[in-house]
């Protein structure tokens, strides 16, 4: 398999702060790769090395196959980003922008070819309006305009679909998800919701704290067997009693409340079976245990200090 | 690296605050020309005190030559201030916008981008100081006809022959170009250190101003760091109206403003080159 980001042993360090430690992942050829962690995790500062904003203090990073550091120019003409919000020149036109996202990049292209690729992200109508009169939706379909306008074969998306509404968010998931499929390109995207990157990403890596947590294709790591169910009845202790005299007693995991893990694909067998004992069921909740386990990161360092009066 | 400068300058001429300084040097050179065009020869009286009740001079003292030293005199001392605008916000600015991020990830050197921005910001200095040149002299000889010109020293007046006037200020204003893409130097290094645009243009405002203190302060001790204040040498575009031109003093002086320029303008890429972009 290639890889077109191969990162070994990444690390930086701000003054007595180390905000990725250790990091080592890789990236294969035209996959769609979530990047997960909480906020303050350190997703932006990796992607800020992988895209030489900033130095890190040591380890690899190889692009397409070349050394980062060395090849610098190289790497960066074969890749489009976008860096936490899409900041573009408010006071130019979408056009403009464009215009001067391309000849940075390198490539020259007629006025009708610029205008096209804003009709990618439908924009072409608003073409010669300045950016300050644009939406945060229209902003952001801009900036990754401005990312594709060198044809690059890796994508960097950084929260990409932040500040989106409902509507925003989908067009970017499905713009993604074409560019992944569609055009063979690599897109390496950020987000702190894992809900967001199950429905895209091919592989994944969670990070906390700076540190590698999980890697690993999504179907590995998001495994129907690992789903969990959690049940509320009307008497649980009866229900318990009820589900430990049969089949599912294997399921039962330890704790307060009902809770068992199983194959998705059982879970309205489970449904089935409460309702013909009778079983006063008042919810019955599925979700994946790397849901739980990520959101347990999420909130593990998140306290709020409260007053009395 | 032209292709960049040229995109720098689009961006520089797209911005409002850009023609701030136009509209400033326009307004102050048309002031001053209305004021002489009514008043001049009581300003012309009030100079020359004495040396009008001494000597006789004839011709048209109060002529476009004259109107156009007095504009300069009065310019340069301020325009620095409007170009601290710009270069201070060449880097900052793209900082406090979010565009820095953008730009630092294309595949160019981050020499380059800073070299252009410099770059796109003297020649912003040099139309600035066009612009004053066209409009001071231009109107100013338009309205006030030429004649010789009388310059007055700290103790003396020069009058030179109008034949013997515009190559100086052909040099004067090479010299002034020289002196304000030093002040743009000082902003620009400035620039690569903020994340907004005010800093580094107050910063720069401050360094010249206080180097200006220090210059017209005749104290001992300043004036031992005077040979180094870039600031005293500035104001030497003044020696192309002595008679004769001491040269020497002037090349000397234009020297030490290269060598600010160059170590200003080094360190801003040193630096550049190593910060983390994190805004």
């Amino acid at each position: 398999m290639s890889f077109i980001i191969d990162v070994k042993g990444l690390t930086k360090v701000f003054k007595e702060v180390t905000a990725v430690d250790d990091l080592s992942f890789s990236v294969p050829k035209g996959e769609v790769y979530g990047f997960l962690g909480q906020n303050g995790a350190g997703k932006s500062t990796t992607i800020r090395m992988l895209l030489t904003l900033i130095q890190p203090t040591s380890g690899s990073v190889s692009i397409l196959g070349k050394d980062l550091l060395h090849h610098r120019k190289e790497v960066l003409r074969q890749t489009g980003a976008i860096i936490e919000k899409p900041d573009l020149y408010k006071y130019l036109t979408a056009l403009e922008n464009i215009s001067i996202m391309a000849r940075l990049s390198g490539v020259r292209l007629t006025k009708q070819e610029l205008l096209r690729q804003l009709e990618r992200v439908g924009l072409a109508e608003r073409a010669t309006s300045k950016v300050k009169t644009f939406s945060q939706g229209m902003k952001q379909r801009l900036g990754i305009a401005c990312a594709l306008v060198n044809n690059p074969q890796l994508i960097i998306l950084d929260e990409p679909t932040n500040g989106l509404d409902p509507q925003g968010i989908a067009d970017v998931r499905n713009l993604i998800l074409s560019l992944s499929k569609d055009e063979g390109k690599t897109i390496f995207v950020s987000s702190h919701l894992l809900s967001e990157i199950e429905v895209m990403a091919d592989s994944m890596l969670i990070i906390d704290k700076g540190k590698k947590v999980a890697e690993g294709k999504a179907e590995d790591l998001l495994h129907p067997s690992d789903t969990l169910v959690q049940l509320e009845t009307a008497n649980d202790a009866e229900t318990k009693k009820l589900l430990l005299q049969n089949r599912w007693s294997t399921y039962l995991q330890n704790g307060n409340g009902i809770l068992l893990k199983m194959h998705r694909a059982e879970v309205p067998a489970l449904n089935t079976f409460l309702v013909q004992n009778g079983v006063e069921v008042f919810s019955l909740r599925s979700k994946h245990s790397l849901e739980d386990y990520f959101l347990s990161l999420t909130t593990a360092n998140q306290h709020v200090d409260t007053y009395p009066n | 690296m032209w292709t960049l400068t040229r995109i720098e300058l689009f961006k520089i001429f797209k911005k409002s605050r850009t023609y701030i300084a136009f509209a400033a040097i326009g307004a102050i050179i048309i002031l001053i020309q209305l004021a002489m065009y009514s008043d001049g020869e009581s300003y012309l009286e009030f100079m020359l005190g004495n040396i009008n009740t001494a000597f006789e001079i004839e011709g048209n003292k109060l002529n476009g030559y004259f109107v156009f030293y007095l504009i300069l005199h009065t310019l340069l001392v301020h325009v620095p201030l409007l170009i601290c605008l710009v270069a201070g916000d060449a880097v900052a600015g793209e900082a406090n916008m979010g565009t820095l991020r953008l730009l630092v990830t294309k595949p160019i050197s981050r020499t380059g981008l800073i070299l252009s921005k410099f770059l796109a910001s003297s020649i912003y200095t040099l139309l600035l100081l066009t612009f004053m040149a066209v409009l001071g002299l231009g109107v100013s000889v338009a309205l006030f006809g030429v004649s010789d010109l009388m310059v007055q020293k700290s103790d003396m007046f020069i009058l030179l022959d109008k034949t013997d006037v515009l190559w100086r200020y052909a040099a004067a204003y090479g010299f002034a170009a020289l002196s304000m893409i030093t002040v743009a130097a000082v902003a620009f290094l400035f620039s690569v250190f903020a994340d907004n645009s005010i800093g580094p243009i107050i910063a720069a405002m401050s360094v010249v101003i206080v180097a200006t203190i220090l210059t017209t302060m005749d104290i001992p001790i300043f004036n031992a760091l005077k040979p180094y204040l870039f600031t005293n040498h500035m104001l030497n575009w003044k020696g192309f109206f002595d008679n004769p031109v001491d040269l020497r003093e002037v090349l000397k002086s234009a020297g030490i403003l290269v060598l600010h320029i160059i170590l200003f303008v080094s360190l801003a890429v040193y630096f550049f080159r190593k910060k983390d972009v994190l805004s």
